[in-house]
């Protein structure tokens, strides 16, 4: 990771949990309210920001390239089922604790205990899908293809990694399930797979 | 739900931000539906606790 990737990284992250404080959405009645049809000011939001984000990378399309990150790669996946799962289990957790992931880490600062306590759960679910896949998951190389893209730094901490979303990883998701198939046959090794998920 | 947020976002690769607003942003078919259905099961699930606690949630 570049010194420019950093310090974007660190700007960016300030500001964006500036203004989902100052934007209301860590107040827990702004996001119930608007769950319950009563509100539509997280929509209008949500459309506002999607917009926003929209003409943003209209201009970096333009230009062809990021400044720090090298060239423009922007996600283009098909849907699977685990998004639909995934979404649905998200939506539970939305649903009754009106926050996201996001707004529960600037909520720290303001939300005091109750936000605390949804990011110990954030973090215990983010790990307990790394147990669900293990079980599961037909690649063992899933996670150590992620951990060669992912350059050692400060953001590389085993117990931060839930909260880091980098492109390349999701790149190398892709790739590996591009591949599931040819992996099929290490199913059978399940001390292999244990062990490639536990370094 | 502090679990369900994060196995969730773990599953579907992605949350509130990462999906709803970057991945739609960028027109990923992903990203659309996993945001659609993150909002409508949250919209139904906040409906019926209402519903389930007469009000007091």
């Amino acid at each position: 990771m570049s010194r420019g990737v950093r310090w974007s990284a660190v700007v960016v992250g300030l500001v964006f949990g500036f203004l989902l404080t100052a934007s209301g959405l860590g107040d827990y009645h702004t996001i119930h309210d608007g769950l319950l049809l009563r509100n539509p000011y997280i929509f209008l939001m949500m459309g506002s920001a999607m917009g926003v984000a929209f003409a943003g990378l209209a201009v970096l399309r333009l230009l062809g390239r990021t400044a720090y990150a090298g060239r423009l790669v922007l996600p283009h996946h098909k849907i699977e089922r685990r998004h639909i799962y995934g979404g649905a289990i998200f939506g539970l957790g939305f649903g009754v604790g009106a926050t996201c992931p996001g707004m529960t880490v600037a909520m720290t600062t303001t939300g005091g205990l109750y936000a605390l306590v949804v990011l110990v759960g954030l973090l215990g679910g983010a790990v307990a899908t790394r147990v669900g896949r293990a079980a599961t998951a037909p690649t063992p190389e899933y996670r150590g293809g992620g951990r060669r893209q992912v350059q050692a730094g400060v953001l590389d901490r085993r117990w931060l990694r839930p909260l880091v979303i980098s492109v390349e990883r999701r790149e190398a998701e892709n790739a590996e399930h591009r591949t599931a198939s040819s992996a099929f046959i290490h199913c059978a090794h399940r001390r292999h797979l244990a062990l490639a998920y536990s370094t | 739900m502090g679990l369900a947020l994060g196995y969730g976002s773990r599953w579907a690769g992605g949350c509130t931000s990462g999906h709803g607003m970057s991945g739609c942003a960028a027109v990923s078919p992903d990203s659309l539906a996993t945001t659609a259905t993150f909002f409508t099961v949250a919209v139904v699930v906040t409906l019926l606790l209402h519903d389930v606690t007469g009000g007091r949630l």
